[in-house]
């Protein structure tokens, strides 16, 4: 009996030794073998659900920046020598100027209504040299420019709209700022000083909702949000999220939707006015994240593994994260992803292959594509 | 091959460790290549989706009428270089029937993944091969490109697996330096801690040497009461064990040995092979030989050999009676026969010599004492045969008649008397009636009395005697010795002769010596003069009728000795015979003799 023990033994040591002298062979998958990959092998594929690209074309060149509350127009920024905004209509597929100067203009959104544009200008100040950013207001036809900012401020690039025609920006002096086109502004002050990067506003809850450095730890950026106290230009924000790199709010829900660094990994999360605490839905290398007009489906861009770190392709999966369906292959993204209100019609913009490798950073040339799909 | 315990656990550490070790890497090796093939796979999936709606995007883009089939064939070649920049891999495309169209490496070796595309198309599903060229990891991965649920073609990857090649180059080397170290060190901690583990086995055997030399006043001292701590109690319970078993057979053996030495017969047990078991020290003075180790030790021994052939063949009982070194000995020989042991033997020899010499002088006097009853018996019948027959009247014949019947009977009472006191004095309680007495006294009485007998012979007893003191003793038993000696002297004297009687005091003891000048006595009889029933030869006395009863000089012998003296005799033929007695003063009884033999008061 020990003898058949210590015999079984030393074969098994036999087979070991016998095993790592020929070179450890994969037992799970040989070698020279093919294997028919079933579906379901790949773990990112686990959709019921298809997606079908009806069309996919370049419309334009330049960064798409806004579309049209009816889908009708977008805005684009095309920049050469000059500096141009254009609209751009989906119906005729026409491109018209609309702002054309030589000042650089960082972001252009319509106005609540699409009477006008807010845009961002960044002038260089000719006696001290230094940076200017100013927003500006023309409307629709052209006709009327106003300045909505103050002339010693300088307005940080990402600015939103609101529901109730106002603009809503922050500055270089960390402040908050509500705006119309006649003229009128409200200045908020927070208790301590945020840097803001972005902002946005939640209309039913009127309060603000922003991305801004860490006041300790400066080198994080986090999603705060501040309600608008009555008769009170003071806020004191309070943190929805650590880590966050960018939001969306659906004007619809008034949900917030946002991504959140941790780690080596990306998670998607929302958060509403009533919720205590954010909840995450997705994780995964994310760059910009939006709900869909209607709210029901996220649409998402992520970072492929095979690819170069800028190059994202655009997801779409359901407002709880299932169904996650992949709608380009990975393009150089240069702007978010703009959906029609009312198709299923998506606009964004990506570098031009050609261009990526010889270009500078400020005219980096981008064509601006549009795509219709169809989810079965 | 032999190995030490230690060698040997250390070996067996070391299989150990291989085993472990090896399983180890097993697992690690495969569970890294089955995550970096999962992996692999994965991204290849990806990058098929990717890739496929790369091709769609690329298709929709241009404005062609023409089927997405053909519109794929004919951009191959741009769509393939594209992707594999976007891929950062080597693409391959396929038209529906399998045939290349394009390959982003210019290489004239087109069917490669001919076996893939074949099995793709078949199964209408991607395939995977994991293949190595040139000792590096490559997936050979063909898909089917689905546009509108529509095969417009095949995409093709060779996807290289330099992760998994590189992890496992570096992981091998790693391992190899981590195995070579963890058996370097496991080697030097067995080698270290072997001693220290085997420091209590090394005890006992160094305590088990030590019984093994016969020293059992040993203990092993190890404080834990684990496995060795068991062993070293059950060790030491042991010894003590041993040690009284052996101090108790010592003893039973010393006692034994006493038991043997102490029996006044020759022993002798041999085993089957004729080896001494025991012997004892009458084995040396019967044979002269000295420790024997073997029956065949006793080269002028033949007997015993015979002896011990005979219990071999199967006798039960030998008793045999021999002649050796001027001994008589008695050879008694039995098999020693015990259950569960083999058969012994043992042989006795015991001394007869005394006995037999006893036995002869008992049929010597019986004999004598026979002829002595005899001799006055047939006179008696003679003379009274005589007077009944013949009617004789003449009173001086009848007389003398009578008279010659009356001396012989006397001397048949005389006869009978010594035969009565012999068997007095052989018994232990013989009763004496000692009172002081002067010697003196005594011998002049003797002398007296007995210069009667002697003139009837002519012969002069001279008696000179010092001033002497007292001494202890029965006056008539004293009487009876010196009237024997005196007796004896004048029997064996010529006529005319003297007999010299000197009584001297000799450092606390009395000599009385008789002297005769008659034939003397030869020096062996001189040895047996004073034993029972010894008679000298009858024709050394002078005439018939005077022959004793061979008892005189024997009881003369026991009187004295129970005097605490003693009798010599010193003679030579030709020459005469002195007889000196040695009685010691009363004084040496009293304060340096036997409490018992006090005087009574």
């Amino acid at each position: 009996m020990k003898n058949l023990k210590n015999k079984s033994l030393f074969l098994a040591f036999i087979i070991m030794i016998a095993l790592f002298a020929s070179g450890c062979q994969n037992l799970f998958i040989p070698v020279n073998v093919p294997v028919v990959l079933k579906g379901g092998i790949f773990s990112g594929i686990q959709s019921p659900q298809k997606i079908s690209i009806q069309s996919f074309n370049v419309i334009s060149t330049g960064v798409v920046q806004d579309i049209t509350n009816n889908g009708n127009n977008l805005i684009i920024l095309n920049s050469g020598t000059t500096f141009n905004i254009d609209t751009f209509n989906t119906d005729t597929q026409q491109l018209s100027s609309f702002v054309n100067s030589d000042k650089h203009e960082l972001s252009a959104l319509y106005d609540t209504n699409d009477t006008g544009i807010y845009y961002i200008e960044k002038t260089i100040e000719p006696n001290s040299g230094n940076l200017d950013s100013q927003l500006l207001w023309t409307d629709i036809n052209k006709n009327i420019t106003r300045t909505i900012s103050n002339p010693e401020e300088n307005v940080i690039q990402f600015f939103s709209t609101n529901e109730s025609n106002q603009v809503v920006y922050s500055n270089n002096n960390n402040e908050l700022v509500l705006a119309d086109n006649k003229g009128n502004r409200t200045v908020y002050k927070t208790l301590r000083d945020y840097p803001i990067l972005s902002i946005n506003y939640i209309e039913d809850a009127k309060g603000f909702v922003f991305i801004a450095y860490d006041p300790v730890k400066e080198d994080k950026t986090n999603l705060y949000y501040a309600k608008i106290k009555d008769d009170s230009l003071e806020l004191s924000p309070s943190l929805i999220a650590e880590n966050v790199n960018s939001f969306d709010i659906n004007d619809m829900t008034n949900q917030v939707i946002f991504i959140k660094s941790g780690g080596a990994s990306q998670s998607i999360g929302t958060w509403k006015t009533s919720d205590i605490k954010s909840s995450t839905i997705a994780t995964g290398h994310f760059g910009t994240v939006k709900f869909t007009p209607n709210g029901e489906n996220i649409i998402y861009t992520q970072y492929s593994p095979n690819y170069d770190s800028q190059s994202q392709s655009i997801w779409i999966m359901d407002a709880n994260g299932d169904n996650p369906l992949q709608v380009t292959a990975p393009l150089k993204l240069s702007s978010p992803v703009f959906c029609h209100p009312n198709k299923s019609i998506l606009y964004f913009s990506a570098e031009t292959n050609a261009a990526s490798t010889n270009s500078t950073e400020d005219s980096v040339p981008s064509q601006t594509y549009q795509i219709m799909y169809e989810i079965d | 091959m032999h190995l030490s315990y230690r060698n040997r656990m250390i070996i067996y550490n070391i299989f150990l460790f291989a085993f472990a070790f090896l399983i180890v890497v097993f697992c690690v090796f495969q569970g890294t290549s089955y995550y970096y093939i999962n992996q692999a796979k994965d991204n290849l999936l990806e990058m098929t989706q990717d890739t496929t709606l790369y091709i769609d995007q690329a298709l929709k883009g241009s404005q062609n009428s023409d089927s997405p089939v053909n519109r794929f064939s004919s951009n191959g070649l741009y769509l393939c270089k594209n992707i594999a920049v976007n891929e950062n891999n080597r693409v391959l495309l396929f038209d529906t029937s399998g045939s290349l169209i394009a390959d982003s490496v210019d290489l004239s070796n087109t069917n490669t993944l001919d076996t893939e595309i074949n099995l793709s198309k078949a199964q209408s599903a991607p395939v995977f091969t994991l293949k190595s060229v040139n000792n590096a990891s490559v997936a050979y991965y063909v898909s089917p490109i689905k546009i509108d649920n529509s095969i417009v073609g095949y995409i093709g990857f060779l996807y290289p697996m330099r992760e998994l090649d590189t992890f496992l180059h570096i992981t091998s080397i790693l391992f190899a330096i981590g195995g070579l170290i963890g058996l370097f060190v496991l080697v030097l901690v067995t080698m270290i801690f072997s001693k220290h583990f085997f420091q209590p086995i090394k005890d006992l055997t160094k305590i088990s040497k030590a019984i093994n030399n016969g020293n059992f006043n040993l203990t092993i001292y190890y404080k834990h009461s684990d496995e060795i701590g068991d062993l070293t109690q059950a060790f030491n319970g042991m010894i003590t064990n041993i040690n009284n078993v052996i101090l108790q057979l010592e003893s039973e053996r010393k006692r034994l040995a006493g038991v043997l030495a102490s029996i006044d017969d020759g022993l002798l047990a041999i085993d089957k092979n004729g080896n001494i078991i025991t012997s004892n020290s009458y084995i040396k003075t019967y044979f002269n030989v000295s420790n024997p180790k073997t029956i065949y030790d006793f080269q002028y021994q033949s007997f015993l050999r015979d002896i011990f052939d005979s219990l071999k063949n199967g006798k039960n009982h030998i008793s045999e009676e021999i002649d050796c070194n001027n001994r008589n000995l008695l050879l008694i020989g039995s098999p020693i026969r015990e259950k569960g042991f083999e058969e012994n033997y043992l042989i006795i020899i015991r001394n007869m010599t005394a006995a037999r010499h006893l036995q002869d002088e008992q049929r010597k006097f019986i004999s004598s004492v026979s002829h002595e009853l005899r001799t006055p018996l047939t006179t008696i019948i003679g003379y009274t045969d005589m007077l009944t027959r013949r009617q004789v009247a003449d009173p001086e014949i009848i007389n003398r008649s009578l008279n010659t019947i009356n001396r012989e009977g006397h001397r048949l009472l005389r006869l009978v008397d010594n035969l009565l006191n012999v068997n007095k004095f052989d018994k232990a309680e013989f009763d004496f009636k000692k009172t002081n007495l002067n010697i003196v006294v005594l011998i002049s009485e003797v002398v007296e009395q007995m210069q009667i007998k002697a003139t009837q012979s002519d012969i002069q007893i001279n008696y000179i005697s010092d001033e002497l003191p007292e001494i202890l003793g029965d006056y008539d038993r004293l009487q009876q010795v010196f009237i024997n000696i005196l007796h004896n002297a004048i029997k064996y004297s010529n006529n005319g002769d003297i007999i010299d009687v000197i009584s001297t005091l000799e450092d606390d003891h009395i000599v009385v010596s008789i002297r005769d000048y008659g034939p003397g006595i030869a020096e062996i009889e001189q040895k047996r003069i004073f034993n029972a029933f010894y008679r000298v030869e009858e024709d050394r006395s002078r005439g018939p009728g005077e022959g004793g009863s061979g008892l005189g000089l024997y009881i003369v012998k026991q009187i004295v000795e129970k005097h605490e003296g003693k009798i010599e005799i010193v003679s030579q033929v030709g020459e005469g015979t002195n007889i000196i007695v040695t009685i010691p003063i009363l004084s040496v009884l009293i304060y340096g003799g036997d409490k018992n033999e006090k005087p009574k008061e």
